[in-house]
């Protein structure tokens, strides 16, 4: 076994990056970045699948001394268990799709893969990070390539998006530092550490603050950390910044954002939400989760809505994950004690991130393609796209049905999951969501017909695009759309093979 | 005895012997390099004589009479305060030999105001901390009318008469300090209980320290002054002045309130003039449009945060630590911002937050240096402005004042707003970068070193956050 496995994955998208500042021709620029991204998913396959599910708990940790002072303690230490490995997998395939997706570029080359990679390694670092501050380093230091990919390379009202992502984002991780650092005052809790690590000697926060008193109510903390979330997921009321960072960021950015930046979200509720707040003295996550699976059906049912009514298919899109992070908060929180709840609606919920990210991962990248061609988006110019680009309707038809829930796809596996097991906790707000999918399937139908279906609707006087010239796309624009919907049919014929890890990290985190 | 005194006393002294060397040298000769060695000499000799005492120390010891203290806490600002005036002599050689018309007065009196830094941070009675807080600002007024725009002798009128003002304020404060305590030594104080002479006292002795520290309310002279006086006076003032303050803050705010009486409305008055000076920096720097003047309220800012490591201190003395980590952190970050912006102005001519757009296509390295301080002044991660930003709030937070912590983060996210707006001129804008002039690159190098120093700190506090932890167990 290699040593500091978990350390290389991490960094070295970020090692990769500062080297490219020595490259000076485009080709080779592009070649070292995808063969880069390939070697960091080539290190997370390795990392998931030499994850020994026998043993369970954490593994691979890298722990050293990192700051120590009277004022703060905090180590670094990183490390994968059952429910961060698949996600670790997700960023790699992810990040390999968006740099290949990436291969037209022209515009500023070199420090386009720079910020793509950085980005990698802060997601990365997120999701393997396992102290409370180096999480937060991690969680906060993807603004600035997202902000640098979305302002340069967007289009539209970039400027204005990436803007409103970055202060957003950070209005939300303010509310997680005062959390974090109400946390470390408490004269319970003596370090940062996120989980219990018996052969180090590590003691988690979740066992330092069982049962003791906080320097801030333990509700209060649950809140700071679950709106700097909250944000992120994104969750209605405060998913205003994602629709605008969606349209106006490049294909590439888009499959980041929706494919592994919103998953972070998700993964923060699991692990410190969860995680922590099941002890504590005078609070529990259960006194809550009648709010949060109202929020999270109010998601659903706005997001889906709202899609109805868009007309640029990214936008459509953007909307549309709105309404199926709802779905990850549905199944996150049905639950009211700390026996009355459902493995299959929290292991759905922790499936749905997944299924999302390759799902949207590919009908943003099918997106950027037919823009790329039509240099629109808007669905009233489009119309009887299958009959130029056969290949790209395909793998959009992929994505739009594995998105409404259609057996055989990954998005059913995961929305039945968390159907099954909420319909016995919040059985009203279930059956509410469950709509969710018959608008789905509305929406979705209704823009592929539209889209892709029917009569082309540009005007004879419109030269947006000329639709007897345009051509399919070619077998290099093609791969990544192979790679990105292997996981999406692999999981909705065999969805064991991750819901087995899933599975194991919920049942650490559950006392 | 008194002569056993001086031996501590050594690097002040050849600092006092290099400014006036300095002034000598130029009746016999004219040659730049001559006066510009001989300054980095002397200031050399004196940084290695604080390394050997630094190393060599034994115990803390009170010389002349008990007006001033030799302890490591002085050692280590010390050294801060002459490695910062060596980078801007460095940095700024270009601007001082081609710029300044009397070159060896100018350096002269920023040398001798760095001697009155290094008496400020060691003194430890009231009247030699009068005495040298003088002696750190007079030279600084003569300093700011050195500027060659019509703004200068305005911004110098400005600094003289507040400064003044300030100072007045300040003794006020001693005088009920006194009368309440017995003493005008910080290390014979006798506060027994708390009575309406002391509050007074300390809120005016604050009032008179906030003038220097450009802390809201009292940061009017700011973006006036900063307007008009040369960049080196400008770097000086922002950092080792800054550094000079919040040092003398810390040890007389940690040898008065080191009883065990509870100061709440105190505590409640310092965390509202925190907030003030946190939101007006933030607010007035969103709408300036000119470089010199946003970077002067973002100093206004800066302070506000820098105060919630103090108001910790009053009750938990350790919190001391974060504060000064915060101001050695936004000094070197400092540095990087403001050799990098001389750079850009030597370029274009303009002080204009519009005319560095574009920037980064024609001149990229001056750019990602500058790009670097912006994050750092914003709190991102890997950067030492982030972790002074989390000690700060996590001292707050310890010390029960979660309000004034949330205050302080929701301020950081409002910087965001110009800060981007900086980067997105430089980096993002489409527009063609007009260049007006020429650079020297000594700039660009020098802020370099200190971004470096800004990645490094960020990444692995530790390296001296152990140090400072250390000092300040030590006062």
């Amino acid at each position: 076994m290699i040593n500091y496995l978990v350390t290389i994955t991490v960094f070295f998208p970020a090692i990769t990056a500062v080297f490219l500042l020595f490259l000076k021709n485009r080709d080779k620029i592009i070649f070292a970045a995808i063969l880069s991204s390939v070697i960091t998913f080539a290190f997370s396959l390795l990392l998931f699948l030499s994850y020994d599910k026998s043993l369970g708990g954490i593994q691979f940790i890298d722990h050293f001394k990192w700051i120590d002072s009277y004022n703060i303690k905090s180590s670094y230490l990183l490390g994968i268990d059952g429910f961060s490995a698949p996600l670790v997998l997700l960023t790699g395939l992810l990040s390999l799709v968006a740099c290949m997706a990436s291969w037209r570029i022209k515009l500023r080359v070199k420090e386009y893969f720079i910020w793509i990679l950085l980005l990698e390694t802060s997601v990365m670092g997120v999701f393997t990070s396992l102290d409370l501050l180096l999480f937060f380093v991690f969680f906060e230091f993807e603004l600035i390539p997202m902000y640098m990919l979305i302002s340069i390379w967007g289009s539209g009202r970039k400027e204005y998006s990436a803007t409103k992502f970055v202060i957003f984002t950070l209005a939300g991780g303010a509310f997680m530092l005062i959390a974090i650092l109400a946390l470390f005052s408490s004269e319970a809790v003596t370090s940062l550490s996120m989980v219990s690590i018996n052969e180090l000697g590590i003691v988690g926060i979740p066992e330092m603050i069982a049962g003791q008193k906080l320097i801030i109510p333990a509700s209060v903390i649950f809140i700071f950390f679950f709106i700097a979330f909250a944000v992120k997921l994104p969750l209605w009321p405060l998913h205003n910044w994602l629709p605008d960072a969606h349209t106006d960021a490049p294909t590439a950015v888009s499959i980041m954002l929706a494919g592994v930046l919103l998953k972070m979200a998700g993964y923060g509720l699991f692990r410190i939400n969860l995680g922590f707040f099941q002890e504590t003295e005078g609070f529990q996550i259960f006194d809550y989760t009648n709010i949060l699976v109202l929020l999270g059906t109010i998601s659903i049912i706005y997001g889906a809505i709202v899609t109805l009514r868009q007309t640029d298919l990214k936008r459509l899109i953007a909307y549309s994950s709105i309404s199926h992070m709802g779905y990850v908060l549905l199944g996150f929180s049905a639950m009211t004690n700390n026996q009355n709840f459902s493995y299959y609606s929290l292991n759905g919920s922790a499936m749905q991130m997944f299924t999302h990210g390759t799902i949207t991962g590919l009908s943003f990248l099918t997106v950027g393609l037919i823009y790329d061609r039509t240099h629109t988006r808007d669905i009233n110019k489009l119309g009887a796209l299958t009959r130029k680009m056969p290949m790209i309707a395909v793998f959009f038809m992929i994505s739009g049905l594995a998105s409404l829930g259609l057996p055989g796809f990954s998005g059913f596996v995961s929305e039945i999951m968390i159907f099954l097991g909420s319909y016995k906790i919040y059985p009203i707000h279930t059956i509410i969501s469950a709509f969710g999918v018959v608008l789905a399937a509305g929406y979705i139908l209704w823009m592929t017909q539209r889209a892709l279906f029917g009569e082309n609707k540009l005007q004879n006087d419109d030269k947006t695009y000329d639709f007897k010239s345009l051509k399919d796309a070619n077998l290099f624009d093609l791969l990544p759309a192979f790679l990105i919907t292997i996981p999406i049919i692999i999981i909705g014929v065999w969805p064991n093979i991750f819901i087995d890890f899933f599975d194991l990290g919920i049942k650490e985190m559950i006392k | 005895m008194i002569y056993d005194d001086i031996f501590y006393i050594l690097s002040p002294i050849i600092l006092t012997f290099t400014a006036l060397f300095v002034l000598m040298i130029d009746f016999f000769t004219n040659k730049k390099p001559v006066i510009f060695i001989s300054t980095l000499f002397g200031l050399g000799i004196s940084l290695i004589v604080l390394f050997i005492q630094y190393f060599t120390f034994e115990k803390n010891q009170t010389l002349f009479f008990e007006t001033i203290v030799f302890d490591k806490f002085y050692l280590f600002s010390a050294i801060t305060l002459i490695l910062i005036t060596l980078a801007i002599f460095i940095a700024f050689y270009d601007y001082i030999v081609n710029q300044i018309s009397f070159r060896s007065e100018f350096i002269s009196l920023l040398i001798l105001s760095l001697v009155g830094s290094l008496f400020v941070i060691m003194a430890i009675d009231f009247i030699t901390i009068y005495l040298s807080l003088e002696l750190s600002s007079l030279p600084i007024i003569a300093l700011i009318a050195f500027g060659k725009g019509k703004f200068s002798l305005e911004a110098a009128f400005k600094y003289l008469i507040l400064a003044s003002f300030s100072t007045g304020i300040f003794l006020t404060g001693v005088v009920y300090i006194y009368g309440a305590s017995g003493s005008i030594n910080l290390h014979y104080l006798n506060i027994t209980e708390i009575n309406p002479a002391i509050i007074l006292g300390m809120v005016f002795l604050f009032i008179g320290l906030a003038f220097k520290l450009s802390i809201a309310p009292w940061h009017m002279w700011t973006p006036d002054t900063y307007q008009g006086s040369p960049m080196p006076i400008v770097t000086y003032l922002s950092t080792a002045s800054k550094v000079a303050g919040f040092v003398l803050t810390i040890r007389i705010f940690s040898e008065i309130f080191s009883n065990d009486l509870s100061y709440t409305n105190l505590i409640i008055l310092l965390s509202i003039i925190s907030f003030a000076s946190m939101t007006i920096g933030n607010l007035g720097a969103i709408l300036q449009k000119d470089l010199k003047r946003l970077f002067a309220y973002s100093t206004v800012a800066h302070a506000g945060y820098m105060l919630v490591g103090i108001i910790a201190l009053i009750t938990t003395k350790s919190s001391a630590s974060t504060t000064m980590f915060y101001v050695v952190g936004y000094a070197i970050t400092n540095l990087s911002v403001f050799f990098s912006l001389q750079h850009m102005i030597n370029l274009t001519k303009s002080t204009s937050v519009d005319s560095i757009k574009g920037l980064f296509h024609s001149h990229p390295y001056v750019s990602v240096v500058f790009a670097l301080g912006i994050l750092s002044l914003l709190g991102i991660p890997a950067t030492v402005g982030f972790m002074g930003k989390v000690l700060v709030f996590s001292s707050a937070v310890n010390n029960g004042l979660v309000l004034l912590a949330i205050a302080g983060v929701i301020n950081s996210f409002v910087s965001a707003y110009y800060y981007l707006g900086l980067l997105r001129n430089v980096f993002v804008s489409s527009d063609k970068f007009e260049q007006n002039g020429n650079s020297n690159n000594l700039y660009i190098l020098v802020a370099f070193i200190s971004s470096i120093l800004v990645l490094v700190l960020g990444i692995y506090p530790d390296i001296i956050l152990s140090t400072i932890d250390n000092v300040i167990a030590g006062l």
